[in-house]
């Protein structure tokens, strides 16, 4: 399979895959959102005093938790422990929160029984008596604010971004990069709605941005190969579909070299990582491919008609001033 | 260059990058209960990711969560500490009082939150949740502090999170609480003050009918509140104000959030109010005049706090340092690739990643609106492999130029000129898509914006100038140019074959 052809004959194929992912994140996005990582939690929370630190039982108590979720068949996402501060004075009261966090899944019977086990587990002893023992149903709460200035702070950045593309590559690709762009924020948060990934609440607008600057660096190697090829006679006689195809040849290298070192930066920041910051890392490989599949396949096809219609322009103002100048001669 | 002078200067950049290495990453004890800690550690850490400082004197990183409860809803523990203090019957009148409330984890006060005579929550005291419930959401959000959270608990209480880079979270927590009617009260002293504003008498108005809102600025490093009044609040301020000294007071609900002492008549739209506010305590005290002004209304729920948690990195406690552990693999690796690649040459690119990575912790470390973050990291990373990549491409169009017959210096001035608008072009976009995205995004898009914009920069200054002096002095000291290189002429590469 030729360049051209996987550019220009196949280019119906990636246009609808592409709107075919595109419209159908936007409608599960719109009937269920995306899927925020603890957006649902359920927790159990266990206070203590300074008595129970001093006389060096922390661990019994975590123990008499743990065994209490294991006797009940649940498991913890997140274990953590906080020390409580006075909110006047914002010092310590010199008590500690041991915090379980569990999927919302979780059966609430199997919590309830859970809490239960610890509290008979605490007995009556007196090391225990100050130590209180509660369950609670956390949902999260979206703050707008942060995904509107952000896509506004995206869409200037880019939009700067492409000018300065425009300016040094001429405005046919800064065009195209600019629907580029758009594809690839656009695709990078359907996938993240349509394959139910676990994101932080900053994670899409985020990774709209890292789709983004991926997209114009990974278009940018194109466009500098472009001009660098086409400025060769050998393009001049070539359709715009078939000089699009051959300079893609030399470039596409380059964009899967930048790809696979990113992507190698990625998986491994992932792999040798806590879960919170592998979820992160794994799913930040979605704008990275996004952005190799669009720089290599959607944008070329998107400028090959903006090409086709500059080279069309330049050979009427070359006709034009033929003319003009045999007029002249006349 | 001299090999004399190239040996001086080139002593002389060993020295600072070995300084600057130690500065950046070094954490050691310094005698007794004296610590040196890196920059790296001391620089800030947003909610996700933290660490302890060495001797574990502090923790830089996580941050602050409370919990607040509307009036007529108590925590289980309070309900069990108050029951324990309690007999007879007026433990049995105060279990009366309360109705248990998901599986325990809330009391709620039937008088106040449940419809007459029955169990059932009322639905006046959902609606006063959710209006409080919106304007804490308003409140917080106008911060636009990365990595804070806002969560509901058990339906009728809310959970806040602010990270600890936030240094006003306890006056954030306190004031926000705050919930109810702006008013402003005016008389000799305060005991004396009476409610001026909204008026009292004649036809009510809220008070959003006298002040248009209010905001924080800065000027010459000084903070202010400033709260702009409408021609009626001008009016009213200046008649207030016109014969009399006194005590102007300004309260959301029953709570004072200002006390200004007023010596001379006010008449003008917008009253700057400064004092020994920080940013961040302007902001706060703006932001709830704003919304009380703009949506306080006198029968809102009032709120109480309850402790506030010290929350460590919520990535889980060993996150950063595995971060760390990896990015050091990975630069190894790449070092590993240039120097099989290029020889001696290695060096060029170990200099210049080394000056990349010490002067991108400085800048962190002294920037104050970058956090160490999952963002900052991947905009570090990208930076990286700019600087990576774009040595590799200098490196390898001089490689062509040798390769070519030319000498080495023409190939390395030629090399760089050919590729320079390359790598400037690519460091120039991510540059200003950075810079662009942090000065008008918010939170975590805002601290990743301003991180790809300086490692950009850092980047391009390391590939496009100080790679290209690094191999100026380093250079001389090679018998063999083409060797210190690993660069073969054209013949060369056909006789190897």
């Amino acid at each position: 399979m030729n360049n051209r052809f996987v550019i220009s004959k196949l280019k119906a194929l990636w246009f609808a895959l592409s709107a075919l992912v595109i419209v159908a994140g936007i409608v599960l996005y719109a009937l269920m959102g995306f899927s925020y990582q603890g957006a649902e939690t359920k927790t159990v929370e266990v206070i203590y005093g300074s008595v129970v630190s001093v006389n060096g039982r922390v661990e019994e108590l975590e123990g008499f938790c743990e065994d209490a979720f294991d006797a009940n068949g649940i498991s913890y996402d997140s274990k953590t422990t906080t020390e409580e501060l006075n909110p006047s004075t914002f010092s310590g009261t010199g008590e500690y929160m041991l915090r379980y966090t569990f999927a919302a899944d979780t059966s609430n019977e199997a919590i309830s029984a859970a809490e239960d086990a610890i509290r008979s587990a605490l007995g009556t002893e007196n090391v225990y008596s100050a130590v209180s023992v509660s369950a609670h149903t956390l949902a999260g709460e979206t703050f707008y604010k942060t995904a509107w200035r952000g896509a506004i702070g995206i869409a200037v950045g880019a939009l700067v971004a492409l000018i300065y593309i425009g300016v040094r590559f001429g405005v046919g690709k800064a065009l195209a990069g600019l629907l580029g762009c758009i594809h690839d924020a656009a695709f990078t948060l359907a996938l993240l709605a349509l394959l139910r990934i676990p994101v932080y609440a900053y994670t899409p607008i985020l990774f709209a941005a890292l789709a983004v600057i991926f997209s114009l660096l990974l278009w940018m190697v194109q466009c500098m190969k472009m001009r660098e090829n086409f400025k060769d006679p050998a393009y001049v006689a070539l359709s715009a579909e078939e000089a699009v195809g051959e300079s893609y040849k030399t470039s596409y290298r380059i964009v899967l070299i930048f790809a696979a070192v990113m992507l190698v930066m990625f998986l491994a920041l992932g792999a040798v990582a806590t879960a919170g910051v592998r979820l992160f890392m794994f799913s930040a490989i979605i704008p990275l491919a996004t952005a190799v599949y669009s720089s290599l396949l959607f944008t070329p096809a998107i400028y090959v008609p903006f090409k086709a219609a500059g080279d069309r322009r330049k050979f009427r103002n070359k006709r034009n001033e033929g003319k003009k100048k045999a007029e002249a001669k006349a | 260059m001299s090999k004399t002078k190239s040996a001086i200067i080139l002593t002389f950049v060993t020295l600072i990058i070995a300084v600057l290495c130690v500065v950046c990453f070094a954490s050691f004890p310094a005698g007794g209960i004296n610590y040196y800690n890196s920059l790296l550690s001391l620089s800030d850490k947003d909610a996700d990711l933290g660490d302890y400082l060495i001797g574990d004197t502090a923790y830089v990183g996580g941050g602050y969560a409370v919990v607040y409860y509307p009036e007529g809803v108590i925590s289980s523990r309070e309900y069990e500490e108050m029951t324990a203090d309690l007999t007879g019957d007026d433990l049995e009148e105060y279990q009366n009082r309360y109705l248990s409330y998901a599986d325990g984890a809330l009391y709620l006060e039937k008088e106040i939150v449940c419809e007459d005579g029955s169990d059932a929550v009322s639905a006046a005291f959902v609606a006063d949740f959710d209006r409080m419930k919106d304007m804490l959401r308003s409140r917080f959000e106008s911060l636009d502090q990365a990595g804070m959270s806002m969560q509901i608990v058990d339906d009728y209480t809310v959970r806040v999170f602010l990270p600890a880079t936030m240094e006003a979270s306890a006056a954030a927590f306190t004031f926000f609480s705050y919930m109810g009617e702006f008013t402003i009260s005016f008389g000799s002293d305060e005991s004396s003050a009476t409610v001026a504003l909204p008026s009292p008498t004649g036809t009510a108005r809220p008070a959003s009918y006298y002040i248009r809102g209010a905001s924080a600025a800065s000027q010459s490093g000084t903070h202010y509140v400033q709260v702009e009044f409408t021609d009626e609040g001008q009016a009213l301020i200046a008649d207030l104000t016109a014969d009399t000294t006194g005590t102007m007071i300004f309260r959301v609900g029953e709570n004072d959030v200002l006390s200004l002492t007023i010596s001379e008549q006010i008449n003008q739209n917008t009253l700057y109010i400064s004092g020994s506010y920080t940013a961040e305590t302007a902001a706060i005290v703006a932001s709830l005049i704003d919304s009380a002004v703009n949506a306080g209304e006198a029968e809102d729920v009032s709120l109480t706090l309850g402790d506030i948690s010290s929350v460590p990195a919520l990535m889980g406690e060993n996150a950063l340092m595995l971060l760390y552990i990896v990015l050091g693999v990975l630069m190894l690796l790449s070092l590993i690739f240039f120097f099989v690649r290029y020889h001696r040459l290695g060096f060029v690119h170990l200099y210049s990643f080394l000056t990349y990575l010490t002067l991108s912790v400085v800048c962190i470390w002294a920037a104050p609106g970058i956090t160490v973050s999952l963002g900052a990291i991947v905009a570090f990373v990208i930076g990286a492999v700019m600087l990576s990549i774009g040595d590799l491409v200098s490196f390898e169009y001089a490689r062509k130029e040798f390769a070519n017959g030319k000498t080495m210096t023409y190939s390395v001035k030629t090399g760089y000129k050919k590729c320079m608008w390359h790598i400037f072009d690519a460091h120039i976009v991510a540059i200003v898509f950075g810079l662009l995205t942090y000065a008008i995004g918010i939170a975590e898009l805002c601290v990743f914006g301003a991180a790809l914009g300086l490692c950009a920069t850092l980047s391009g200054v390391c590939t496009l100038l100080i790679n290209r002096f690094y191999w100026s002095i380093m250079m001389p000291f090679a018998k063999s140019a083409a060797a210190f290189c690993n660069f073969k002429k054209v013949a060369e590469e056909d006789d190897d074959e």
